[in-house]
């Protein structure tokens, strides 16, 4: 391309269609003889440079460091070394009362106070340039004209110099201000000098009109977007709280009953809807919340429900049993840790032999009793611990197969599925059960959980029948060192998870809404159980503070350690999300400012000026909490 | 200095740690005087305003920032620490994994501020819950001395929130270190200050200030 183009911007943006010039200085001359008329008012900015012989050339200064905020803005091409973007100044009138106070009347519409008169004349410039670089940027045929040149006029300045040139009858003025595209031709062959007053206010009124117009179209833009992103937050589909009946009593009991005895022809919604707006009456959450919490579904015949109770109860023990089993390996170890530590700070013995002493004393204690053999076809990789060679040796004769096993950090713990089984036979009497098995001399390296679900039949474990603590301790504590020796395998990375996960969880039940009268240490021992139930089946997030709160709620008022663990699960569906491996939780901070902005912009102000909280992380426990506290 | 002429100063103290080692009942304590073992786990942040005069011509205004334990979100403890121009990291002498943690939370702090002189902000090491059983760490007052030596830390104390044993003092030794930095920011030798003890008592002033 070797054609100049220059593509006059008036100063509200608007842009007018580009002039195209031949090869040759005849850009430069036109440029040149606009600056000459310009003066002595008017000047262009940056200046045409003089060279001996030359004449005039282009400014070879890219970076202008004009008082203006507005210049980053309007320069979308300055990397590129052809574009020019030149401005038409009038540095002898700064400050033209009758314009200003004009422009000042329209643009207090959005602002009261416009005492500071540069401040708010930067601001609308800014934005009106903010237009100007949207519609600079836009159309394509721009792109690929060598030369650019913008002429902006701006703002009071031109008017004002406008004003007192037009009284004179010469100049060039319509440049930049013409009302419609034909003008600029005419204006730029200065054929109109004699252009009536009248006109001119006419003209002058219209930019001022424009301006305030842009500036308010500026901000209207910037918070339609913040109300699109908003609505696309709400569903749109409104439900009235007053139709067919007022809903602000809520779901009452009556309403509740009337559901239950005509299940078939249930309005799930219209039960959700007086849900919405008034509440549950509190006697019956109990037997609603498993209801919105997805435990059950709405509709369900009673048989459906038993059914769905039944499976929780099958799984919760399951789950229990899993990490119940873990957890003697992690007390086990901690206690060795403990006394390793003790011992050497005692008596200055190594840890190594310490652990060995233990772990010796382990292969000798008789186990035969309590080593339920599993299904011999059951041999499966434990999904969670490194996978090792099945044993083959009789329970008796089985040692540690690590070579290093003396080592706590490189050495992998084993749990004798008989603690479950044994654990099962106090409750449902199935000792014979496991018994039969015992002669097997074949030791199946399966994970606990996955042995006992395959063992467990409906009807053993009853809903109700959960695992006594007492005996389960007892228990433990006998089998604890014949847990090392077989069945499953943990790894170190494994029991390092849990044992921290434990511990943290023990830390916040112990302290979770402990002032509220449920939270006997029974309760909170209930709480407890759920809590690492649902940890160890997400054992990738953890424990994260924050859970023991949403699931406090739950144990209060379904007072059911099953029923809480199926709600909990189904409710951290949802709130998982705003838990640190989620994404949720920006989002809520970003809607949170964009709703802050929309309903109290004088509020989102004072946030930005006070530090920037805009961020709004004070917000995080709200959040993160269901707003509980 | 002229009497007339009294002094304010606020300075942001940040309070982290473990969970469950008792940062929240550390602020109570120092703020209400009182303890309660009453306290919920902290989410997020709380925060504590306490006054000290600290001497006649000077007012010291601390905003204590509680931050939960296990602050996890992102970019979060970055907002929270910023402009603070002091910590207590507080462990648990009960309980070992918690001392361990101390030198992450030191890591993570030295690593998202550094005061405006280019330092790192003055840290104090609590090793809190000191009237519980026996705690192996704390056996060895010079092998602490080292370490805070070694990891930054401008002193350190045994507290009790439930006993009130050495908060105040762990406060006034922390508080000096900052006015000290912003009065006299290149040289930050003080000629005032206590020597650790060899023998130190298991309840000791400063034991930790061994900057001379």
């Amino acid at each position: 391309e070797s054609r100049w183009t220059l593509v006059l911007v008036s100063q509200d943006g608007t842009q007018r269609p580009p002039l195209h010039f031949p090869q040759g200085g005849h850009l430069l001359a036109f440029l040149s003889c606009l600056e000459n008329g310009l003066l002595p008012r008017g000047q262009l900015e940056p200046p045409l440079w003089s060279q001996q012989g030359k004449g005039k050339v282009f400014p070879k200064l890219r970076k202008r460091n004009s008082s203006k905020s507005v210049d980053l803005e309007e320069m979308p091409a300055e990397d590129t070394s052809t574009d020019y973007v030149f401005r038409i100044i009038y540095p002898g009138h700064k400050h033209d009362n009758t314009v200003t106070i004009n422009y000042h009347h329209l643009a207090a519409s959005r602002s009261t106070s416009v005492d500071d008169d540069e401040e708010e004349e930067d601001k609308l410039h800014a934005m009106l340039s903010m237009i100007c670089s949207r519609n600079l940027t836009a159309p394509n045929r721009m792109k690929d004209t060598s030369e650019m040149i913008e002429m902006q006029g701006f703002g009071a300045n031109l008017l004002s110099w406008q004003l007192e040139h037009c009284s004179q009858g010469s100049s060039c003025i319509s440049c930049s201000l013409g009302s419609s595209p034909y003008d600029i031709p005419s204006c730029c062959n200065c054929i109109h000098d004699r252009t009536p007053l009248k006109m001119l206010c006419e003209s002058m009124k219209r930019q001022i009109i424009s301006r305030a117009f842009y500036g308010w179209l500026a901000h209207c833009r910037h918070l339609s977007t913040v109300r699109t992103h908003l609505s696309a937050l709400v569903n749109h589909s409104i439900v009235p709280p007053d139709r067919p009946a007022s809903a602000a009593a809520g779901l009452t009991k009556e309403v509740w009953s009337k559901y239950q005895k005509d299940k078939k022809n249930y309005k799930e919604l219209e039960l959700l809807r007086r849900v919405y707006y008034g509440g549950v009456q509190h006697e019956i959450r109990k037997e609603v919340w498993p209801f919105l919490l997805g435990h059950y579904k709405f509709g369900m015949a009673k048989k459906e429900m038993d059914q769905v109770d039944a499976d929780i109860a099958l799984r919760y023990q399951k789950v229990m049993a899993e990490w119940k089993a873990c957890e003697v390996i992690v007390k086990q170890r901690e206690k060795e840790s403990h006394s390793a530590t003790l011992a050497k700070f005692s008596s200055g013995s190594s840890i190594d032999s310490h652990v060995q002493r233990l772990i010796h004393r382990d292969s000798t204690i008789s186990n035969d009793v309590f080593l339920s053999v599993d299904e011999a076809d059951s041999v499966e990789q434990d999904p969670k611990g490194q996978e090792e060679p099945a044993l083959t040796a009789a329970p008796a004769a089985v040692e540690f197969d690590s070579p290093d096993s003396g080592l706590p950090s490189s050495r992998n713990y084993s749990v004798a599925s008989g603690i479950l089984s044994s654990i099962d036979d106090g409750q449902s009497g199935s000792f014979e059960d496991g018994a039969e098995e015992e002669g097997s001399t074949e030791v199946g390296r399966t994970e606990p959980g996955t042995a006992r679900l395959q063992r467990a039949k409906p009807g053993v474990l009853q809903p109700q029948d959960s695992v006594s603590e007492e005996q389960l301790c007892s228990q433990v504590d006998y089998f604890v060192d014949v847990a090392s020796v077989c069945a499953a395998s943990y790894t170190v990375e494994l029991l390092d998870t849990v044992a921290l996960n434990l511990h943290r969880i023990d830390k916040d039940v112990q302290r979770c809404d402990r002032n509220y009268w449920y939270f006997t240490a029974e309760n909170l021992e209930k709480l407890r159980n759920v809590m690492c139930s649902y940890v160890w089946e997400h054992l990738e997030v953890g424990y994260v503070q924050g859970m023991c709160d949403l699931l406090a709620p739950l144990m209060v008022i379904l007072d059911n350690d099953q029923l809480a663990y199926s709600c909990f699960s189904h409710l951290m569906k949802r709130m998982s999300q705003n838990f640190p491996n989620g994404g949720a939780m920006d989002t809520h901070f970003a809607n949170m400012r964009s709703l802050i902005q929309i309903l109290d912009s004088e509020l989102f102000e004072l946030m930005h000026q006070n530090g920037d909280y805009t961020h709004f992380y004070f917000c995080y426990r709200w959040f993160l909490l269901d707003f509980k506290r | 200095m002229q009497k007339h002429n009294q002094k304010e100063h606020l300075y942001k103290l940040l309070v982290i740690g473990d969970l469950g080692v008792g940062k929240t009942s550390i602020i109570k304590r120092y703020v209400h005087q009182n303890f309660s073992p009453h306290y919920r786990a902290t989410i997020g942040v709380d925060f504590a305003l306490k006054v000290l005069n600290w001497d006649a011509e000077t007012v010291v205004r601390l905003q204590l920032w509680d931050i939960a334990g296990q602050e996890r979100f992102g970019n979060m403890t970055r907002v929270y620490y910023r402009e603070a121009m002091g910590a207590f990291i507080v462990f648990d002498v009960t309980r070992p994994a918690t001392f361990e943690a101390v030198t992450k939370w030191k890591e993570d702090l030295d690593s998202k501020l550094i005061l405006p002189n280019g330092k790192p902000v003055p840290a104090v090491l609590l090793a809190n819950k000191c009237d519980q059983g026996i705690d192996v760490l704390m056996n060895n007052g010079i092998k602490m001395d080292q370490f805070c030596k070694e990891n930054g830390f401008v002193g350190w104390f045994e507290t009790s929130a439930k006993e009130n044993i050495n908060i105040n003092e762990a406060s006034r030794c922390l508080v000096k270190h900052i006015i000290a930095s912003e009065s006299d920011p290149v040289q930050s030798v003080e000629p005032d200050i206590i020597k650790p003890h060899l023998n130190s008592s298991k309840i000791v002033s400063c034991s930790a200030c061994f900057k001379s």
